[in-house]
């Protein structure tokens, strides 16, 4: 039974799959100007038109647009990710490593904000109206509104410049050569600061809804039958209210992963870590056709993957959803 | 004497000001006995009961008066000693069971949770086996496969036979039924009240039964005690209720039961709405829908007087304009 309802959810996300990527082809096309024009703009060389036509068929520009479609699909598909106009680089063998160090950081910030949200959301709810649900909520609202690319500035202003506490960007220390533990904790120590920036702004966010959730459940006759049943007031919290209002922020979780991953681009580019959000951007500027596509497709199958994840979380949990 | 609540008030304390949900209410319940408490919804019954599992939510809170149960006061108990209390001596079963039961986890784990803390029972064979005996207690057909069900896997009936399973697996001495029928079919409700009588008989248990419906209690109690606006204004046994009603309000509720021995062409209903609970002030609250109403009605507090053995009416007319006098104070 849970077999077929995987199964089934894994059908219903390539519609989804085609339809996003069709979209983005589309408005990779719609943008004017095209990669030839800005590879001979960027040379600051002029080049005769037979030549850029030259190019562009070279390329397989020229071709009707749902044969560069289908094309690039039946690449995609076979594990071929294309070619990068402006690096000259193959993207399979740069994309991999760019994709660990942006899953490394999205995933360490979603654990930091899932992990203190839910601890500092139940004691809000359970203090609600308290001095310190006051100054969570307030301090929430704080973080939420300031902008990523500021908070992040001045991280690195603070802790790096100011204080030392963290280096000032990077993956690794350079010129040194870690092995083992000592090369995974260099790593930690420069994941550190760029991670715990991008938790804040979702911290405040689920905080926020784990709250709002708990209260509601709190609220639950099932929590006074509980109580009257003697059960201790901790595993009233957490056995009985929280299974339940987790249930929300789990689905929302894997909806937020895509506004994750833009965050991440934001973030990668403040701290330099090569990851996929910074080179997406370099990709954006440089108009790399084939670059964006793939990468964007990689981000939806993320999101994809995420949601069929929180799918078979949410079934898990929820006994009342049907396989 | 079982219980003994004696000048419960319980107060809260909302933004609009205190709102006196229940206010120097007395009960007794003895051993055995099947009390039944009646009144309108939002007179404060289900505030007494809560009250005496002290599960007051915020902003409310109990602000007076004595609990006593086995000659203790549960108001002086610890959160620890409480909690000892709470499903093993005293245990409770709600109006609605869909809202009651916690979607969430299964027959089996719900039963089990109070086994598990009250009776020292670990292992979950051991654990399981207790839910079974009492899930057939409770008449729940194949027992055994039923624990791995969730709530929403049952119907309404189903479900209110598992919380009285819940509420009588560590076998309380008291049981608070808070209009455990009032979101059932009707021949489900039947059903319900013939098992919780047949329960209540072979377990001696003492019950306190909530409800609105005075059909409910001529079944099932023996002595009635009637709430209205927060306060005790009548208790006497099911006979003497039934037959010599004393408080006016007492009989308008009794008149309000539609029959079937004439054609109904309207159904008797009592004038007027429940008073405000904030600052009720120094009056007989239901006055203003009493038809026997009188200038010291309005200005004054009626005081509960014994006019019988077992029959207690707070009223100054005593039901009628020609009864009064020849009374004692309580």
């Amino acid at each position: 039974m849970k077999k077929k309802y995987i199964i089934r959810k894994l059908l219903t996300a390539i519609p989804t799959f085609l339809i996003a990527t069709i979209i983005l082809f589309s408005l990779l096309h719609i943008a004017p100007s095209g990669p030839v024009e800005i590879m001979v703009r960027s040379s600051g060389k002029t080049m005769d038109p037979g030549m850029i036509e030259e190019l562009r068929s070279q390329y397989g520009l020229d071709k009707p647009l749902h044969q560069q479609y289908f094309r690039w699909l039946s690449n995609f598909f076979t594990g071929d990710l294309g070619y990068s106009y402006v690096t000259n680089q193959r993207l399979n063998s740069i994309l991999p490593e760019k994709i660990l160090l942006t899953l490394e950081l999205v995933l360490v910030a979603n654990v930091f904000s899932v992990a203190f949200a839910v601890v500092l959301g139940v004691i809000a709810a359970v203090r609600k109206n308290s001095f310190l649900d006051n100054f969570l909520s307030s301090f929430a609202l704080f973080t939420y509104s300031m902008p990523l690319f500021w908070v992040g500035l001045l991280a690195l202003y603070v802790f790096s410049l100011k204080l030392g506490l963290t280096p000032v960007g990077g993956v690794t220390s350079l010129g040194k050569d870690f092995t083992g533990f000592a090369a995974i904790a260099d790593n930690l120590y420069h994941l550190i600061l760029p991670a715990s920036v991008l938790s804040l702004a979702y911290l405040a966010y689920y905080f926020r809804l784990i709250r709002s959730s708990m209260l509601d459940v709190l609220n639950k006759e099932y929590v006074v039958a509980a109580r009257a049943k003697g059960v201790k007031e901790l595993a009233v919290i957490f056995k009985h209210a929280l299974r339940n209002a987790l249930l929300p922020l789990i689905t929302l979780f894997a909806v937020s992963l895509g506004f994750v991953l833009a965050g991440s681009v934001v973030i990668e580019t403040i701290f330099g870590w090569p990851g996929l959000g910074r080179f997406l951007v370099t990709a954006a500027f440089n108009r790399d056709y084939t670059a964006l596509l793939s990468l964007n497709a990689i981000i939806v199958i993320m999101v994809l993957f995420a949601n069929l994840v929180a799918d078979i979380a949410c079934a898990y949990v929820d006994p009342r959803i049907k396989y | 004497m079982l219980l003994n609540v004696s000048d419960l008030q319980t107060h809260f304390f909302t933004d609009d000001g205190v709102v006196k949900a229940a206010d120097y209410v007395d009960l007794t319940v003895e051993k055995g006995e099947v009390l039944g408490l009646v009144g309108e919804s939002g007179c404060g019954k289900s505030t007494v009961a809560l009250s005496i599992l002290r599960l007051i939510p915020k902003p409310g809170k109990i602000v007076g008066g004595r609990i006593e149960f086995l000659s203790q006061d549960l108001l002086d108990l610890s959160q620890r000693a409480m909690r000892k209390i709470r499903g093993n001596e005293i245990s409770m079963v709600f109006q609605d069971p869909t809202a009651s039961l916690n979607p969430v986890l299964s027959v089996g784990d719900q039963i089990g949770e109070a086994i598990r803390i009250h009776q020292n029972v670990k292992k979950r064979k051991e654990i399981n086996a207790r839910a079974v005996e009492i899930l057939q207690k409770v008449g729940i057909s194949d027992p055994r496969d039923r624990l791995a069900n969730y709530p929403h896997e049952l119907s309404g009936g189903m479900q209110q036979r598992v919380m009285i399973a819940i509420a009588l697996s560590c076998q309380p001495k008291l049981l608070l039924a808070d209009e455990p029928t009032s979101s059932l079919d009707v021949t489900i409700e039947a059903q319900i009240l013939n098992l919780l009588r047949e329960l209540q008989q072979d377990l001696e248990l003492s019950m306190i039964m909530i409800t609105h419906d005075l059909g409910v209690i001529a079944e099932i109690s023996d002595r009635v005690t009637v709430m209205y606006a927060g306060q005790r204004v009548e208790s006497a046994t099911v006979t003497q209720l039934f037959e010599n009603p004393l408080h006016p309000y007492t009989q308008a509720l009794l008149e309000a039961i539609p029959t079937t021995e004439h054609a109904v062409t309207t159904i008797e209903t009592i004038p007027g709405k429940v008073p405000s609970l904030v600052n009720p002030g120094k009056r007989c609250l239901f006055s203003p829908r009493c038809e026997i109403a009188t200038e010291v009605c309005k200005s004054t507090l009626p005081e509960s007087k014994r006019v019988e053995e077992d029959h207690i009416v707070a009223c100054h007319h005593q039901g009628g304009p020609d009864r009064s006098g020849g009374c004692h104070e309580e």
